[in-house]
């Protein structure tokens, strides 16, 4: 009987066809991961052009703000004035889009830890008591909601894509009013800083009011700052209404680069994720082409051992 | 005419840069001319347009509104929005003025309709642009 049927007779082991079976599974995913891998990569790229080309604007107004200081008096607008810290109005940047790795986790955990009074900015220590929450992206909400001492307010999603300036608007109105309502008397913004593709750090930066001290002005930036120092400027209508429109603007610009950077973060992470789990699933067809190599030859063997047997009874 | 230089930045890149021998600018007290040398300024941008001269052509650009300065022989603007008429679309300011006038319409908050106002006349600065461009194509 066994000699006719040829097949593999211990139970407990699976078929060759269904090794065969499993391998092709596993290398139709691996298809899809890498295919993933590759679009983020481009998105990536995508996503840190755009926020090379931020760079220019951020810097000008920089130099204008500088400017501005010498010739208003440094209490002049209320956007600049540091007030005890009551409410704090905590923007966090998550995405859309899962399958990221640990990029969504990252940024909570910041949030957590900034909620507990554990994340210091500037120099003194924050007491977190009351924290209004704004959230970006829909992956993190749910999570970003449990949050203790806060209670969200506003969520904001689709921006996974390419951001426009003009899309995160919204945002930027509802911090600078609440602000300048006296809701909050800091706007906090969590989200992940772009380093290099290899590194991405959730931090935790204020926006609100402007101070010199929470603005990093890149030092490695190709182009010196302008020299204002021996010029005399004419103000059309007034500096403080420059400043205003500055100010309002440097703000915005704030959020908008830290959607790139959070953009082109989310498209890194993902993009080692699909890598990790490419080279997973090649592991994993390795391990299963070996396996399923040794039950066929041991099928192989058996069925010789048989047939050579089977000939020597006969004979 | 001398010339002098320009740049011209939006928060998503440089929009233009260059040798111009004139630059048209809509400020809050109406269109300002810049030429070579012209004194130290820093002003505020209205919607509307911006006129560029070079070489004996000129080029038109809708913005938003911003600031720009003038020093050192550069003129920086810095804009919303810079665009061209061609890459304007008036099907889309269309509704983005219908947009505004209906919101307008139902506002009772003061702050609220001064910015719903403020997007209104943006869409505006940018048709009557448009429509002049276009007619002159």
């Amino acid at each position: 009987m066994n000699l006719i049927c040829g097949g593999v007779h211990n139970k407990n082991m699976p078929s060759t066809q269904e090794f065969r079976r499993r391998i092709k599974s596993v290398n139709s995913t691996r298809q899809i991961t890498r295919a993933m891998e590759m679009v983020a990569s481009v998105k990536m790229q995508k996503a840190v052009r755009a926020m090379q080309s931020t760079r220019s604007y951020i810097q000008t107004s920089w130099n204008l703000l500088e400017l501005l200081g010498r010739v208003t008096s440094p209490d002049s607008h209320p956007l600049l004035n540091q007030r005890r810290t009551q409410k704090t109005g905590l923007i966090t940047i998550t995405s859309d889009r899962g399958l990221c790795g640990s990029y969504n986790t990252n940024i909570i955990n910041k949030a957590n830890s900034y909620a507990a009074g554990n994340v210091k900015i500037g120099e003194q220590a924050e007491i977190a008591d009351n924290i209004d929450l704004v959230s970006i992206g829909q992956k993190g909400s749910g999570q970003v909601a449990k949050l203790s001492k806060s209670n969200l307010i506003a969520q904001f999603e689709g921006f996974g894509k390419e951001i426009d300036f003009e899309d995160i608007l919204p945002v930027s109105k509802l911090m600078i009013d609440s602000y300048l309502e006296g809701r909050y008397d800091k706007v906090v913004l969590i989200y992940s800083h772009f380093e290099s593709t290899l590194k991405q750090t959730p931090v935790a930066k204020q926006i609100l009011p402007i101070t010199r001290d929470h603005i990093d002005i890149p030092s490695l930036w190709e182009k010196p700052s302008e020299n204002f120092n021996n010029v005399e400027f004419k103000f059309e209508p007034s500096p403080d209404a420059v400043l205003d429109r500055i100010l309002i603007q440097f703000i915005k610009m704030q959020i908008y680069g830290a959607l790139l950077e959070a953009n082109a973060s989310e498209h890194s992470a993902r993009m080692f994720a699909m890598k990790n789990a490419s080279d997973n699933a090649k592991d994993l067809i390795n391990d299963l082409t070996l396996t399923y190599n040794t039950i066929r030859q041991d099928g192989i063997t058996r069925e010789i051992a048989e047939i050579s047997g089977a000939a020597e009874a006969m004979s | 005419m001398s010339n002098f230089n320009l740049k011209l930045i939006t928060p998503e890149g440089e929009g233009y840069e260059g040798e111009v021998s004139e630059a048209s600018i809509p400020t809050p007290d109406g269109q300002i001319s810049i030429l070579a040398n012209h004194m130290p300024l820093i002003t505020l941008v209205s919607p509307g347009e911006i006129k560029l001269k070079t070489s004996g052509k000129e080029h038109y650009l809708a913005t938003e509104g911003g600031v720009a300065y003038v020093a050192n022989g550069l003129l920086k603007i810095l804009a919303d929005t810079a665009e061209s008429a061609d890459s304007l679309d008036e099907v889309k300011i269309m509704e983005a003025k219908a947009n505004a006038e209906k919101l307008l319409a139902n506002i009772t908050d003061e702050q609220e309709f001064a910015t719903v106002q403020a997007t209104l006349e943006k869409q505006l600065a940018k048709l009557s642009f448009l429509k002049r461009r276009k007619r002159k194509l």
